[in-house]
């Protein structure tokens, strides 16, 4: 089951409460939540023999609780025929150029993505970035999916949070835009990947989340088009468009604790800017 | 003789039945409703099961969504008003006058409620979003500037959700106009009116229960409207009560007590239309159906034909026709544009679609779940409907307004409730398919106890009564007066519930299980995680499934219930 992390979250949660126990896997793209589930002793311990691949900075701690079974980054896109070159935006302060007004899309709070880039361009670029950025009244959506399919058609023009795995998704269809990686870094995030305490199938959990941290797992992650994951894998071959996640430099927090206690003003901050 | 009359004791009376059936139905509605109410009074960590603290701060912190209330009624009422006057008129159209393919075209007028409202916005958006728009790239493309229609306008999705999600009220009203006796429009004609006036000051007032129904029936549809709004509203920034909600119990941590409130917090405008509609009905007689006996006769409309029939058509070109055709369009196309290039054309969409072995299942599941609320749910709503309108035991006016409780809180946040509530249960149903059957049952108890009682109300007590003075049973009576006076109602509402079924999301989302997937989510998950395109591709396949499955249960019925010899 795919669902947005706070409705799957709570559906999780909320069955667990009741005792009942039909989860094997859990894939969360929000640390916070992870952690949580953590403290919750939702996960079962399984130290898996990739292990080795992964450095410790991407696993949970102690090891064996969670670990990063991808990453996914976001720069800048735009609309070719929407924007002219000279007016396309380069680094991240030229998504608060007013020739972008009502013509910029982000994520909606829901996203742990979005929760990133909001905190690493808020420390790169202090606190009234983001209260700049709401003056472009920027329209706010669900998912990378919706985000890159406006921009293709030009609902939008300008995506301020555009992952790369949405860029090559409606590349590969043939849409006019084009992606920017401002020399700032781009912010990224994990999906989190562990076996659930109580499964249902615990044996075939492990041997699941084993194939996921392998080779041969990662190489999925990192090639199907739809859900794209870099894998931080320390042998991880390259993506389908030929690049590593090494090629780009991206943006983590430095302090997870202050990161994940950020989250209750970005909710709040991100609602306001949004609309709701 | 003696054994019949043993049997006769033994058989339950009216009373214990009623008693029994419309206890189970409360107790249906009541149970989540309690986890619904609990949560919204929940003051302490939103997550926590049960709350840790209680209070009133949940309902205190609403008045800073009051322009989302406020955003909620102007669309919901724009949306009923123009659901409302599309169903009577075409129900009247096509219920009382001689308009040429009737038949052909009521089966057609039905057909957007057969397509998921998310596929209607999205239908729409490929329409008339301003830019990317099929309508406005024509428009640009013979020289208009800017755009020429824009759909994601608080009226272009109050437009969308009276096309898509107010279809309903076409079906139900036009029930209620086919169980009219001709003959009060015929004297009314005789008596020197014209047809307008006749239509005006007799037909509506003699429907009135029916659009009443329909039209508080669609108006806690649209409070609860989700899909439009989700695909057309964000792009404006345009918030109704349910995408708020949604974005409530989306984020982490979701904020469950909030969304409660909230949908607690419709609760009052419900019970408000509920009040309204019981004090019109109480107040007047509509009965048409009476001991004098008639026959369905439509009025000849003469010249009129044409026009009418041109209506008709323009309503299915909008309503029907040109988002289906649009979405067929896109679905065979890489990036939908209104002017692709040759190489822009494909088949991946279909062949994408049909090898999920996830859509087969699911299509299947939702076929069979359509199957039985709409068989078991005509059964028991048709009763509920008998018990509360006909009975006069006591107690069944604050019935009615129990089973109204699940269309006035969006499903989404109703699915909590019943998520709480079913989880704890000591029979292990959670995640069956079970579950999802008694969800149905619950969230579309006022659909079907509308559909119904807006026909029943229109029966003649008389008729009953003359049957028991002659000595029939209540189960005789029921058997052989009532329930075929109801049929058309009844064929309505199992039509209704078996579509409103299969095209479930909100409560399907959160109880749906790896053993047990319906088809909508499916859909709503492919949206947000792949293309226009490829959900344009599901939809279709869903809409053709269900189609094909109500033209072979039409045919099969209609076989099994052709007297021998015919």
């Amino acid at each position: 089951m795919r669902a947005q992390t706070g409705a799957l979250y709570a559906k999780i949660t909320a069955e667990r409460s009741a005792n009942r126990f039909g989860v094997d896997v859990l894939q969360l793209s929000d640390i916070s939540p992870a952690i949580d589930f953590q403290k919750k002793g939702g996960y079962e311990l399984h130290v898996s023999p990739e292990h080795a691949a992964y450095k410790p900075a991407y696993q949970s701690t102690p090891a064996g609780h969670f670990t990063w079974a991808g990453v996914t980054f976001a720069g800048i896109a735009y609309n070719r025929s929407k924007v002219k070159a000279e007016q396309a935006p380069k680094t991240w302060k030229d998504i608060l150029s007013a020739t972008h007004k009502d013509g910029i899309s982000a994520k909606l709070s829901t996203s742990g993505m979005q929760h990133m880039q909001w905190y690493t361009l808020r420390k790169l670029y202090g606190a009234d970035f983001w209260q700049e950025f709401a003056k472009q009244r920027p329209k706010g959506f669900d998912s990378r999916a919706q985000l890159f399919d406006r921009l293709a058609k030009g609902d939008d023009r300008v995506c301020a949070l555009a992952e790369y795995g949405g860029y090559t998704l409606f590349k590969e269809k043939g849409a006019e835009i084009d992606f920017v990686a401002p020399p700032d870094g781009l912010p990224a995030t994990p999906a989190l990947i562990g076996v659930v305490n109580r499964a249902p199938h615990p044996e075939a959990a492990k041997l699941f989340v084993d194939w996921a941290l392998s080779n041969r797992g990662q190489s999925v992650y990192q090639t199907q088009t739809i859900l794209l994951y870099g894998s931080v894998r320390t042998d991880a071959p390259p993506m389908a468009t030929g690049k590593k996640l090494a090629d780009f430099k991206l943006l983590f927090p430095s302090d997870w604790t202050d990161f994940q206690a950020s989250h209750g003003a970005f909710v709040k901050e991100w609602n306001a800017l949004m609309g709701l | 003789m003696e054994s019949r009359a043993r049997a006769r004791r033994l058989w339950p009376g009216p009373r214990l039945v009623s008693l029994l059936v419309g206890g189970a139905a409360a107790v249906l509605v009541l149970y989540p409703i309690a986890f619904l109410l609990q949560a919204s009074l929940s003051v302490g960590d939103p997550q926590a099961r049960p709350p840790e603290a209680y209070g009133l701060g949940n309902f205190a912190d609403l008045p800073r969504y009051g322009h989302i209330f406020a955003n909620t009624v102007s669309v919901a009422v724009a949306a009923t008003v123009m659901a409302v006057v599309f169903g009577f008129v075409m129900g009247w159209i096509l219920s009382r006058t001689n308009v040429p393919g009737r038949g052909a075209l009521e089966q057609l007028m039905a057909l957007p409620y057969y397509v998921t409202p998310l596929m209607g916005a999205l239908a729409w958006s490929l329409i008339g979003s301003p830019s990317g728009g099929f309508l406005n790239q024509v428009w640009r493309a013979v020289g208009g500037e800017s755009h020429l229609i824009d759909v994601t306008t608080p009226y272009g999705i109050a437009w969308v959700m009276a096309l898509f999600e107010g279809s309903v009220a076409f079906v139900m009203i036009g029930a209620v106009m086919k169980s009219m006796d001709p003959a009060l429009e015929e004297a009314s004609q005789v008596l020197g009116a014209g047809r307008l006036r006749t239509m005006l000051r007799i037909t509506l007032p003699l429907v009135l229960p029916g659009v009443l129904g329909a039209a508080i029936f669609v108006f806690a549809e649209m409070l609860g409207s989700f899909s439009a709004a989700l695909v057309l509203g964000l792009p404006s920034r345009f918030y109704v009560v349910t995408t708020a909600m949604y974005q409530l119990v989306s984020q982490y941590p979701p904020q469950f007590p909030r969304a409660a409130a909230m949908g607690v917090s419709l609760f009052g405008v419900m019970f408000a239309m509920v009040y309204v509609y019981r004090r019109i009905i109480r107040a007047g007689s509509y009965a048409t159906i009476t001991g004098k006996a008639f026959r369905p006769r439509v009025m000849d409309v003469a010249g009129l034909r044409w026009p009418l029939l041109a209506l008709c058509g323009a309503y299915l070109g909008i309503a029907v026709v040109l988002p289906v055709v649009t979405l067929l369009y896109a679905s065979f196309q890489r990036l939908a544009t209104a002017f692709p290039r040759a190489s822009n054309f494909t088949l991946a969409n279909y062949e994408t679609a049909l090898s999920l072995d996830a859509v087969r299942t699911a299509l299947w599941d939702s076929l069979l779940l359509g199957l039985g609320t709409a068989s078991i749910g005509v059964v028991l709503m048709g009763f509920l409907a008998w018990m509360i309108y006909r009975s006069r035991l006591p107690g069944v006016g604050a019935i009615e307004y129990v089973l109204m409780f699940p269309q006035a809180v969006p499903r989404l946040v109703f699915a909590f409730g019943m998520l709480w509530a079913w989880l704890i249960f000591p029979i292990p149903i959670y995640g069956t398919l079970w579950l999802l059957l008694i969800a149905y049952l619950t969230v579309f108890l006022p659909l079907g106890l509308r559909t119904i009682a807006g026909v029943m109300l229109q029966i003649d007590r008389s008729l009953e009564e003359s049957a028991q003075m002659c000595g029939a049973s209540w189960g005789y009576r029921m058997r052989t007066v009532t329930m075929p006076l109801l049929r058309p109602g009844l064929i309505a509402a199992w039509l209704l519930l078996f579509i409103a079924s299969v095209r479930e999301l909100g409560a399907s989302i959160l109880l749906m299980g790896p053993k047990a997937k319906v088809i909508t989510p499916t859909i709503v998950e492919s949206w947000f995680s792949t293309s226009t395109e490829l959900t344009a591709a599901m939809a279709l396949l869903q809409t053709l499934a269900v189609s094909v499955a109500l033209v072979l249960l039409f045919t099969m019925a209609r076989r099994a219930t052709q007297p021998a010899g015919e």
